[in-house]
């Protein structure tokens, strides 16, 4: 894969503030379209309206959390392909080398900064 | 670029102050709750868990650590007080007061004149 195959990200956050940070920050380029979700059964929703490339997972959300919400991707054939990217506070090495056992293609601590997601995003991407 | 990053920076400063505005009203939503945990009632205690989680999250993002700080201990202590189905009422209290403190402190700088640019 490479950045050029990066259209389409869907971020899933219950919280609001981060949801607008994230757009914004992967709005910096200009050929990235960036959908949000405030929660995992809205994101399941939203994927399969329209399948998009990639796939940013808060970790800790009310209802349905993160690491759930990957769990119903991969049992769904027509979503089990779509890469994820958990993103959270919790990173220590233990929790991410199981959030990697869960399927995630990577993990991306959180607070992060703005300015640098989107170099962090494609740097996973292309790792794919 | 369909944004820039002075349009990024000025807007991640626009929700930081947005943030402090809704953390200055929830910390009165949260005293309330904290009040009502002292009887024990977990679902009173999981609202605590999830109002300070958001406080926790978006606090640390938008550089408000003294903020994200205590409400991210409350957050964790709801958390284990709902697994244990026992709730230690003079805790919440203590960190609620050192949220409380970190948000009123917060939003006095950001009143201040010397705080201003």
């Amino acid at each position: 894969m490479n950045r050029d195959g990066l259209r389409e990200v869907l971020y899933v956050d219950d919280e609001p503030d981060i949801r607008e940070i994230v757009q914004m920050a992967l709005g910096l380029v200009d050929t990235l379209a960036v959908r949000t979700a405030d929660s995992g059964i809205h994101a399941l929703e939203s994927m399969r309206e329209r399948k998009p490339d990639l796939v940013l997972l808060d970790v800790m959300m009310p209802n349905m959390d993160g690491p759930t919400t990957l769990q119903q991707m991969r049992a769904t054939p027509e979503l089990q392909s779509i890469p994820v990217i958990f993103m959270t506070a919790k990173a220590m090495p233990q929790e991410v080398a199981r959030f990697r056992s869960l399927g995630a293609a990577a993990v991306i601590a959180k607070p992060f900064d703005p300015m640098l997601l989107a170099e962090h995003v494609f740097s996973v991407w292309e790792q794919l | 670029m369909s944004t820039s990053r002075d349009e990024l920076q000025a807007k991640v400063a626009m929700i930081a102050g947005r943030y402090l505005d809704r953390v200055a009203r929830e910390i009165v939503q949260l005293k309330a709750l904290v009040d009502s945990a002292a009887s024990g009632d977990l679902a009173v205690v999981r609202e605590i868990e999830a109002m300070t989680h958001r406080m926790h999250g978006s606090g640390a993002m938008l550089h408000f650590e003294e903020i994200s700080s205590p409400a991210g201990e409350l957050e964790r202590m709801s958390g284990d007080f709902v697994s244990s189905g026992q709730v230690d009422h003079p805790r919440m209290v203590q960190v609620l007061q050192r949220l409380q403190a970190a948000i009123d402190q917060a939003c006095a700088n950001r009143t201040s004149p010397s705080a201003r640019p």
